[in-house]
């Protein structure tokens, strides 16, 4: 696939991804922010497997910036590519508070998953990927694994109240 | 891989579990999918938390802590529990076995009915029912006087004494000696004559006794216009505290002679010397009252606990003999020295002896100590 058809499915989903959170105009907006973004900053990334995450990461904190942007001066204000300082997430006192939040409200969820979610979860953290935890777990098959992984980040999310983030 | 199988994935995508293959194929689909691509969105606040080493360190330890098991649940109730039993158990048992004889008798001071000499009344009260050697007397003379009063005619057996029993206990056969009692009760009380006294003292203590009213010769007590007379209900009420004694009368005796250098060392009661200072050394396996008496005279009373030895010295005697006797009661008796002769147990009656020979059950110890 090439770069501009990955670019160019990337806007369709993160308009319409955007678009469920904001209006419509903004989300248009957003997308084609993200788009000059990775076409300035990041012309050296080509593959779904760069793009694409990066691009859901840029989403994610251009939505945040909006959205406090909003509360704070009532207002909307448009959100300038310049203003994104990928990735660094010790930009401000609130990101920290929320990651500190969604860190110890995981930690407790973590606590309470039973004890195979607990050892796939800790592989998992350790940077082990599916192929090696099913050897370290004696899985049948990777797809035992899958499966097991599946039903573990379900639990995990329904202990954490259905999202990562802390609602709002 | 079909869609279900892509959406599997997403679980190591926020975590970087996946193999480049992996992630190639959840991109891939991301990409022409809406929801997959959102909910790829969704993981993104886990994965960016993850991506810093201190979140992912600190979720490691959280996981490397083993879970509580189920049972620790009940750990701390459990504890409590425990700590309840560690420390109740024993005072319990402690209270339970420092708990105070419950008194069974008590003596009161009555003025005989023509105003004579005061008379001891040996009154029982309910015992506790767990007691083994308790004999339960249960007092009614009121009621009973009253309405022996209103018959014409007194019963043959005016005095009949409850039931003495251990409870919970079956009845046994009564001991010979001792008769059943009457069913019209003027009183209760419990009679015991000397012979009696030994039956009942070799019988269980869990034997129910039933006896009536008896003089100490085993002769029916008479009743005057329904009343018992008072000497005889004097020796009615002082009977049940010799039948407690009589049942435990478990003194050891020792005689102790003064040697020249001072000390005191045991000697033969048959082997005295005149003015020889003697003393007495009793030890009782029960806890209880002891009383010495020579004839009718009170020499020494105390208090004796089991194993202890109660030691009382006795006034020099010239050449000849002597006689004492000695009670272990397990109860207190009243020992009225005023009374000329004091005798235990409330048996004065008009400032006399209620007989010349002693109303007393036979001493449990006769001791004769030989001067020569």
């Amino acid at each position: 696939v090439q770069r501009d058809e990955v670019l160019a499915r990337l806007r369709e989903r993160i308009v319409a991804f955007a678009a469920s959170h904001i209006t419509r105009d903004a989300a248009e907006d957003l997308a084609q922010e993200v788009l000059m973004l990775l076409h300035e900053k990041y012309q050296h990334l080509d593959s779904p497997e760069e793009l694409l995450p990066l691009s859901l990461q840029i989403v994610r904190f251009k939505i945040m910036s909006l959205r406090r942007k909003a509360v704070r001066r009532g207002e909307y204000t448009q959100v300038s590519v310049t203003d994104i300082p990928l990735p660094d997430l010790d930009s401000n006192p609130a990101d920290r508070l929320e990651r500190k939040e969604m860190l110890e409200r995981l930690e407790r969820a973590l606590q309470q998953l039973g004890g195979r979610c607990r050892e796939l979860m800790r592989l998992k953290l350790q940077g082990k990927n599916f192929a090696e935890i099913q050897k370290v777990m004696n899985a049948a098959s990777i797809n035992t694994v899958y499966t097991w992984d599946f039903r573990c980040r379900k639990n995990l999310l329904e202990l954490m109240g259905g999202t990562w983030e802390p609602k709002r | 891989m079909n869609r279900q199988d892509i959406e599997k994935l997403l679980g190591g995508y926020a975590t970087g579990s996946l193999t480049p293959d992996e992630e190639q194929a959840l991109f891939a689909a991301a990409l022409e999918d809406q929801e997959l691509f959102d909910a790829l969105m969704a993981e993104q606040p886990l994965r960016d938390l993850l991506r810093e080493p201190t979140a992912r360190a600190t979720l490691l330890a959280a996981l490397s802590d083993r879970p509580a098991p189920w049972y620790h649940r009940f750990s701390r109730p459990l504890i409590a529990v425990a700590a309840l039993l560690l420390i109740g158990a024993p005072v319990a048992i402690w209270r339970t076995s420092q708990r105070p004889a419950q008194v069974v008798l008590t003596a009161q001071m009555d003025k005989s009915p023509k105003g004579g000499s005061p008379v001891v009344e040996m009154q029982p009260l309910n015992p506790p029912p767990n007691l083994p050697h308790a004999v339960e007397v249960r007092r009614e003379a009121a009621a009973t006087r009253q309405k022996a009063a209103t018959k014409a005619e007194p019963a043959e057996e005016p005095f009949a004494a409850p039931k003495s029993a251990a409870p919970d206990q079956p009845a046994a056969p009564q001991p010979a000696g001792i008769t059943a009692p009457s069913k019209d009760t003027r009183a209760d009380a419990l009679v015991i004559n000397g012979a009696e006294a030994q039956q009942l003292k070799a019988a269980s203590a869990t034997e129910t006794v039933e006896v009536t009213a008896q003089d100490v010769q085993g002769q029916q007590v008479k009743p005057v216009s329904g009343f018992l007379p008072s000497p005889e209900m004097a020796r009615v009420k002082a009977s049940p505290v010799f039948a407690l004694a009589d049942r435990q009368s478990p003194v050891n005796t020792t005689v102790l002679r003064r040697n020249q250098e001072g000390a005191f060392v045991a000697a033969d009661p048959n082997d005295l010397h005149a003015g020889d200072t003697v003393k007495l050394r009793l030890e009782s396996a029960s806890t209880g009252f002891v009383y010495i008496w020579e004839q009718k005279k009170l020499l020494a009373q105390s208090s004796i606990e089991a194993g202890k030895p109660f030691e009382t010295i006795l006034d020099a005697q010239g050449a000849g003999r002597r006689q004492l006797q000695i009670r272990f009661s397990p109860r207190q008796v009243v020992w009225n020295a005023a009374a000329p002769g004091g005798v235990a147990g409330g048996t004065l009656i008009d400032g006399k002896p209620a007989t010349d020979g002693p109303l007393l059950p036979s001493p449990a110890i006769t001791l004769t100590l030989q001067y020569k």
